[in-house]
């Protein structure tokens, strides 16, 4: 008997070391999230926007929410349960006065991923305020919760002037250390708002530095020396 | 039962059992095909011409075959399939460089292959010779006289379908580092580098690529901003990149790995009036301000022109109220330009100098000036109209000026012993000399020298040997050139030397 046991045993594992094995086919509920993309090695998890790098006279204006499908695309649009999670907190940004999101965002049929626009309002507090949106998904009839860490996004809203986040890393040998004053002149005479890009040509980098120099001469003949605002600190560019 | 589980058993084990195999074994030369035939250890190539290579093998008739090259200095780059017929015939379409080339042979039953290698120079026929720049009736245009004395006339012309307005002021060969963006049918951007031309005229200045002379960028190309205006005064190339002289104003373009190929922003010239003569160096420029009479050295990193002279380095300091005579580089080798001379005299009291300003090392804030040769009065240099200098420099070659007073001879003066050498080249009666150079790379081993001269609308190149290591030339000319047009100056390239000033 003992030895019969050995046998099915071995026979047993012997044949079972030939089962093919099967891979089950993805046949979990669609979710969604959003997709942070990588910027200089970070996740981005979050936006600023800021009307200070906008054009003059700009009141409106967009931000664009990535939303990624996790599951199967489908023949049909899906509506997508936008909400704004953080409503009634201090200093969160209230629809209609300072964002907007659009009547009825879906994400296509067949598609895996849609940019939702979130059109930004400037009121006067955000030249000295900074208002939240952190928007997120509910579940809904269509989509169950999706990815815990990328369930939620956070968009800053001001017009206060940020320091760009490439700023020490790439503008410093161009443009000197950050100021307010001096990423104004940068917007209103150099018209340079592009603070995303690394600038690590040194050809274009001495291009912009000596043309921003020759527009400084050019305002401070007619204007007189540029200050920062506590009127003490000269805005120079090296 | 015990029966039917030791067979299952047996069975299902089996397939564990390692095949050990039962093969027949055969020797390589039986499977693999046979090269009988060895490839040179190296080939020389022309561009747009044949290279053919017939190697000669075993058999045949069930092989493949394929041709390869890649780059020496790149070994990690794609390889280029350039035919797959056993016999190559290829015409030489790859860029001017140094590659492997690899013949592999491959028998179609078997899946073996045999290789074997070697070494292929590839040269375009415009990198060597000498590049005339000329003029006829407000044009400019190059006449290119090949390693075989051919002469081509009019290559922009032939190349491009067009010449450029103007009369030829100065040109520069710098090869393998400009870069610049080529923006294809779909939209998409990418970035070329390419060994280049570039001519200046009085009117006009394009960028050719040098291994064909086709016209990469033309003047409204070359710059973030188009300047308001177009008044070229002259370009000179330094080893890593180019300044213009444009409506007296400077403007410098720096190669990099992210360059761009443009111009930058004009630097403010105050009240500056630059001499349209200077010198370059690795990065630097040294320029002559007419106004003050003195030099100004340009770092295109540092946003203001320098004046001050280092004070530890003899004579050490900057020469103010002068006028200049001559100004260029000494090349040495590579991008290399040793010592730069100059030329000036005293507004003040009408004495005049040798000074070599240098243009190196000037990210330090200051430049250099490395020595200081009075002239005497009355010193056949000082009626010269062109010059040059001998090539090398200190410790390698000789401080002479080799000049013209623009008739039919060519003299020198040795700043070492103050000995001046009359006639040392007589052209024949009739013919005005234009341009003079020492051709010299210390590293290559590249030394003669050459005369430019016109005469009844054409110009005439002789071309002389020196006599060995000494400053002396040879006064037979060993070739002599000719062709239609009034020659300014000339640039000659050797695909060995990287560039010209």
């Amino acid at each position: 008997m003992k030895n019969r046991i050995i046998i099915y045993s071995i026979l047993l594992l012997a044949l079972t070391a030939c089962e093919e094995k099967i891979v089950n086919q993805f046949d979990d509920a669609p979710s969604l999230f959003f997709n942070r993309t990588n910027y200089m090695n970070a996740q981005n998890d979050s936006t600023s926007y800021s009307f200070f790098l906008a054009p003059g006279g700009t009141t409106v204006d967009t931000v664009w929410l990535d939303v990624r499908l996790s599951g199967l695309p489908t023949g049909q649009d899906r509506p997508l349960p936008l909400v704004q999670l953080n409503a009634g907190d201090s200093m969160a940004a209230v629809v209609g006065t300072h964002y907007a999101l659009p009547a009825s965002p879906v994400m296509p049929a067949l598609a895996v991923s849609t940019r939702v626009p979130v059109a930004v309002k400037r009121v006067s507090e955000m030249d000295t305020s900074e208002f939240r949106l952190i928007v997120g998904f509910t579940a809904s009839e269509h989509f169950v919760a999706g990815v815990k860490e990328q369930a939620t996004y956070l968009v800053k809203i001001s017009a206060m002037a940020v320091k760009p986040v490439g700023w020490d890393d790439y503008y410093n040998a161009t443009f000197g250390q950050w100021t307010q004053g001096k990423m104004r002149f940068l917007i209103d005479y150099l018209n340079y708002t592009d603070f995303d890009q690394s600038l690590v040509d040194t050809n274009t980098s001495m291009y912009l530095r000596l043309k921003v120099n020759a527009l400084l001469a050019a305002y401070e003949e007619e204007h007189g020396p540029l200050y920062e605002a506590d009127g003490i600190t000269r805005v120079i560019f090296p | 039962m015990k029966k039917i589980i030791t067979l299952l058993l047996a069975a299902s084990l089996a397939g564990c059992v390692e095949d050990t195999g039962n093969y027949e074994y055969l020797a390589p030369d039986e499977v693999s095909p046979v090269i009988l035939s060895t490839l040179e250890d190296s080939y020389e190539a022309i561009s747009l011409e044949q290279l053919v290579i017939d190697p000669e093998i075993k058999g045949g008739d069930n092989l493949e075959y394929a041709w390869y090259i890649y780059p020496t200095l790149l070994a990690s780059a794609p390889r280029d399939t350039i035919s797959h017929d056993r016999k190559l015939d290829y015409t030489v379409t790859a860029r001017s460089g140094s590659y492997y080339l690899v013949f592999k042979a491959t028998d179609k039953e078997h899946g073996t292959s045999v290789y074997q290698h070697s070494m292929l120079s590839i040269s375009s026929i415009f990198s060597k010779g000498f590049y005339i720049h000329k003029h006829v009736n407000g044009r400019a245009d190059m006449d290119f006289v090949d390693r075989d004395g051919a002469v081509s006339a009019n290559i922009l012309k032939q190349v491009n379908g067009d010449d450029l307005p103007g009369k030829p002021l100065r040109a520069s060969y710098l090869n393998n580092a400009y870069r610049y963006e080529v923006t294809d049918a779909a939209g998409d951007v990418t970035k070329e580098t390419a060994p280049v031309y570039i001519l200046c005229t009085d009117e006009d200045v394009s960028i050719y690529h040098a291994d064909n002379m086709q016209l990469i960028r033309s003047w409204d190309e070359i710059f973030f901003e188009v300047p308001a205006v177009k008044k070229p005064q002259g370009i000179w190339a330094s080893m890593d990149g180019f300044m213009l002289l444009n409506n007296n104003t400077l403007q410098f373009m720096q190669f990099n790995t992210y360059g761009n190929g443009l111009f930058g922003y004009p630097y403010p010239s105050g009240d500056y009036r630059y001499a349209p003569q200077a010198a370059s160096g690795y990065s630097g420029y040294c320029v002559f301000d007419e106004v003050a009479g003195t030099f100004l050295g340009y770092y295109p990193r540092i946003k203001a022109p320098m004046t001050e002279v280092n004070p530890a380095i003899p004579p050490g300091h900057n020469y103010y109220d002068y006028d200049l005579l001559w100004f260029r580089s000494q090349p040495l080798y590579l991008y290399v330009a040793q010592n730069t001379f100059a030329i000036i005299k005293s507004r003040v009291d009408n004495s005049a100098l040798i000074v070599s300003p240098w243009p190196h090392y000037l990210q330090s804030n200051y430049f250099i000036i490395g020595g200081e040769y009075p002239l005497a009065a009355g010193l056949g240099l000082l009626d010269g109209k062109v010059f040059t200098c001998h090539g090398g420099g200190a410790g390698y070659g000789h401080n002479v000026i080799y000049y013209s007073t623009g008739d039919n001879n060519v003299h020198y003066y040795n700043i070492t012993n103050q000995m001046t050498k009359t006639a040392a080249i007589t052209l024949p009666v009739g013919e005005e000399i234009v341009y003079l150079e020492h051709v010299y790379d210390f590293y290559y081993g590249v030394n003669f020298f050459y005369v430019l001269a016109n005469k009844g609308g054409d110009w005439f190149l002789h071309v002389y040997d020196m006599e060995g290591a000494t400053p002396d030339i040879n006064p037979t000319a060993v070739a002599t050139h000719t062709g239609h047009g009034a020659a300014v100056n000339a640039v000659y390239r050797h695909p060995d030397m990287h560039m010209n000033f």
